[in-house]
């Protein structure tokens, strides 16, 4: 793969938290419009990993390159402004707030205070927010407060408020965690309409989605990178096996 | 020489008085996170209630503490059951809960006790002053400093030596999580809660003699309390008693260079800064957040 | 139909407004106009911890020091504007000739303006805000730890203003002022010329607070409260969106400050203390702090409470005991306040 097609590399990243090493030494270089799944048993470092490159927590060494650029321990909403977008393992939207009114506040270019202190909602913000609510399946919700939506709802309302920023890199943290099959297989569908026009990361336990939706999986252990490679390669590969697939595969995870 | 010494002795003084006056607040705070905010109102009660043991029922100062501590205990311990239980989900409520209750508890003292100011005597046979390293030195706040660091060990002993320590700590670190291994975390809770309060009772009972005893001392307190707290870290026993050292000394320190008013403001001042550089306090450790 | 009319802010708000203006139609009494005066600037400064506490979740401790500075500007101008004691008009206020101060400080002579003054106590408050939201939030402090700095540096401005007696009154404040005299108009403090210019202000303030909560800032603030994470990870300066409501709050309280001062007739230090900055929480807790009007009424009902039942010392501190246990009651079932309760009643 060139390089110029490189969208993502972390390279040697390590994060320490008082002598416990929760990532150590590991690398990872995803392209662009790739899919890739990220697996591992509880505590390999995986949400850290995503932590490390969206800004959240500030490693200890290495560096995080986006773009050609560096972004290595850059401040949140920089590294959000450069276009990388986040969605959390617990699902964090504004509870307090509409629906619509969680869209209207992710619904902008215009991030400074005085700009928006003399904005008002308007027929074209309208417009737009009815757009992605129906690719959400939230339509019907719109005057709901967030706080009263199902579990599966919140998520879809967060992958919302991510997708509304059109990312290049979105960052999806156990996506499904918490939905019914029904609504696993429709967010399966929303990523793979999301797959060619961004580029996305997942963090998943559920191995049949994982399946359904990537390209490249990569396998961490221990804070570092077992194992890569397509669906069949990992659930062959013997190190997984003993780390976290059990020696059943994939399908039985 | 002579000047460094005398302002060390003294801040020393100061420094266990704020210990014993934080050490309940540290200990509440650090295990439940709960925000005690009528800690003040807690050391009022304590000074009131060895006032009326005093000058009532006539018993000394020393008979006095047990009396006061499980008076106020009590206390504590239905405060907490009644009202702070509830709030153990929304943790920032706690410190408007607990300032009602403060609130309260004033206003409880002013229409039976009344608002005028009592006094306290020293114990006589603490009133004289001893040779310490060449100071004259009031017995009295000798007898506070041991005192301070006796109870200091006591909670140290009680929290990292015997299973009802355990217990806390467990509690402290993961409620949830102790609560499968069979740890009544409503019970520790509960008895955490009565033992902070009670102690702050006893600070009361010691500092009431010191100055005047008026339903609203307890303001002052609970900000003293609360930098100590929070300059120290939560979850620090230590560094309880690191910071009421530092906060003690330097006040006492810069008294003697100002006055007592402006000594007041640049501690506050200091104690903002550090706590600007390291917000969690000054003895915690990094966590995954 | 009442319900939708009812759920219309503007109209709730206006109607409010509208009918605070018919009060000195109805009183008579010097006193009590001058005393409802004095609530709807108590009213003012809730409305300005409701904006930082109840939309942005700034839990400001010290709240009440941005009200105290505004105050204590308002209250420099107009005793430069007051015949001096020894030295006739112009010359040094009374309680420096006391403590022999010489010569005017270099931070008193720009208060010979009005306008000078006036301006100072909306911008001593907004530098101060913008100090601290920097100190505060660029640091990334929250929770206990933004209630505890503030509250320490409200006591840090309480103490030095008590301790520099001979530039700032200490203990007593600054007495003695003069009426409040703008082109022709003189503003009775204990008139209905003084409601009337107090009770303008307050519309203004109150709808320009309303326009921005409703505004894409006001929105921001208040998922700033819900998910702060989230808005930093949308691209958003939340530290820079803090201090502004932080600066928005200040002003608030400065403007209800220097119009505190007019009708009160003297600047104190118990202004920017304790008791009072946390009288404003309780305001707010129990009136409801994520509506503006909600915490505006719930100081007026208290402290009017309170006024009404200051005939004796027992009667007080009952009511005080009562707030208090209401306060309390609020915490536990009503964390919304009336206003929360009323807004559910309403869907």
């Amino acid at each position: 793969m060139s390089h110029k097609n490189e969208l993502l590399n972390l390279e040697s990243i390590v994060v320490d938290f008082d002598g416990f090493k929760a990532v150590n030494d590991f690398n990872l270089n995803v392209n662009n419009g790739e899919l890739r799944c990220l697996i591992g048993p509880n505590g390999a470092g995986k949400t850290t990993v995503m932590d490390i490159i969206c800004g959240k927590t500030k490693s200890t060494s290495g560096k995080v390159i986006f773009d050609n650029e560096s972004i290595t321990n850059l401040e949140e909403h920089i590294i959000s402004q450069k276009g990388i977008g986040r969605k959390f393992q617990i699902p964090s939207v504004f509870k307090e707030l509409s629906v619509q009114d969680n869209l209207y506040v992710a619904l902008n270019s215009h991030l400074g205070f005085f700009r928006n202190i003399f904005k008002f909602f308007g027929q074209k913000d309208k417009e737009k927010i009815d757009e992605i609510a129906e690719f959400v399946g939230l339509k019907d919700d719109l005057d709901k407060t967030a706080q009263y939506l199902s579990h599966g709802q919140t998520q879809w309302l967060e992958i919302a408020l991510v997708v509304l920023k059109d990312p290049k890199l979105i960052l999806m943290d156990e996506p499904t965690a918490g939905m019914t099959n029904y609504e696993t297989s429709q967010t399966a569908e929303l990523f793979n309409k999301l797959k060619n026009s961004h580029t996305l990361i997942v963090v998943e336990h559920d191995m049949g989605f994982v399946k359904e939706i990537s390209d490249i999986i990569s396998v961490m252990h221990q804070g570092k990178l077992l194992s890569e490679g397509k669906a069949n390669e990992i659930e062959n590969d013997d190190k997984v096996k003993e780390a976290y697939l059990g020696k059943k595969g994939i399908t039985n995870a | 020489m002579d000047f460094f010494i005398s302002q060390l002795i003294s801040g020393l003084s100061m420094t266990s008085i704020l210990l014993m006056v934080s050490l309940g607040l540290a200990i509440i705070y650090g295990t439940t996170g709960v925000i005690n905010m009528a800690h003040g109102e807690f050391v009022m009660i304590g000074a009131y209630t060895s006032w009326i043991l005093q000058t009532k029922l006539g018993m000394g100062l020393i008979a006095s503490i047990i009396p006061i501590f499980i008076i106020t205990a009590i206390m504590g311990f239905l405060i907490e059951r009644l009202i702070i239980r509830h709030l153990y989900n929304r943790l920032l409520d706690t410190i408007l809960a607990t300032w009602g209750i403060g609130v309260l508890l004033q206003q409880l003292i002013r229409l039976t006790v009344g608002s005028e100011l009592k006094y306290l005597k020293i114990p006589p046979f603490m009133a004289e002053s001893m040779n310490l390293f060449g100071q004259e030195v009031s017995i009295y706040r000798v007898f506070i400093f041991l005192f301070a660091v006796a109870i200091f060990f006591l909670a140290w002993f009680i929290i990292y030596k015997t299973s009802f320590g355990i217990k806390l700590r467990a509690v402290t670190q993961n409620k949830d999580i102790a609560s499968c291994f069979g740890i009544n975390s409503g019970v520790v809770y509960s008895s955490t809660f009565a033992f902070g309060t009670g102690i702050a009772a006893v600070a009361g009972a010691f500092v009431a003699p010191l100055k005047s005893i008026s339903p609203d001392m307890g303001t002052n307190y609970i900000i003293d309390a609360f930098m100590v707290v929070v300059l120290g870290g939560v979850e620090s026993l230590i560094g309880t008693a690191a910071s009421s050292l530092i906060i003690g000394e330097s006040s006492s320190f810069l008294a003697s260079f100002s006055n007592d008013t402006l000594a007041k403001a640049l501690v506050l001042i200091m104690i903002i800064v550090i706590l600007r550089i390291k917000p969690q306090g000054l003895f915690t450790k990094r966590i995954r957040s | 139909m009442t319900k939708k009319i009812l759920k219309n802010d503007y109209f709730i708000y206006g109607l409010v407004c509208f009918s605070l203006f018919f009060v000195p139609v109805f009183l008579d009494d010097p006193f009590y106009i001058n005393k409802s005066s004095t609530y709807i600037c108590l009213g003012l400064l809730a409305v300005s911890l409701s904006l930082s506490w109840g939309y942005t979740g700034i839990l400001n401790l010290g709240n009440a020091v941005f009200f105290g500075l505004g105050s204590y500007c308002m209250a420099m101008s107009l005793k430069l504007k007051t015949d001096a004691v020894h030295t006739g008009s112009g010359g040094l206020p009374d309680f420096m000739v006391w403590n022999n101060v010489e010569v005017l400080p270099w931070f008193w002579e720009p208060f010979y303006s009005l306008t000078f003054g006036v301006l100072a106590g909306i911008f001593v408050p907004v530098l101060l805000a913008i100090v601290l939201g920097f100190f505060i939030f660029r640091g990334r402090i929250a929770g206990v730890y933004v209630a505890i700095i503030t509250l320490a540096v409200m006591l840090v401005v309480y103490l030095i203003i008590m301790d520099q007696q001979r530039f700032t009154g200490g203990f007593n404040g600054i007495t003695d002022l003069v009426m409040l005299k703008v082109g022709g108009l003189e503003f009775d403090a204990y008139g209905s010329s003084a409601y009337y210019l107090i009770a303008a202000v307050m519309t203004i303030v109150i709808f320009l607070s309303l326009l921005i909560t409703k505004s894409r800032a006001g929105l921001i603030f208040q998922a700033i409260r819900d998910d702060e994470n989230r808005v930093r990870f949308l691209g958003y300066s939340v530290g820079t969106y803090k201090t502004a409501a932080m600066c928005l709050s200040a002003a608030i309280a400065g403007i209800a400050g220097m119009l505190y001062t007019i009708v009160m007739e003297f600047a104190s230090p118990t202004f920017l203390a304790v008791p009072l900055s946390l009288s404003i929480v309780i305001w707010c807790a129990v009136g409801g702090r994520q509506s503006l009007l909600g915490s505006f009424l719930g100081a007026i009902v208290i402290t009017a409470g309170q006024g009404f039942l200051s005939e004796t010392e027992t009667f007080l501190h009952t009511w005080t005991l009562i707030m208090g246990l209401v306060f309390v009651l609020t915490v536990l079932f009503l964390p919304k306040g009336i206003a929360g309760a009323f807004e559910k009643y309403l869907r």
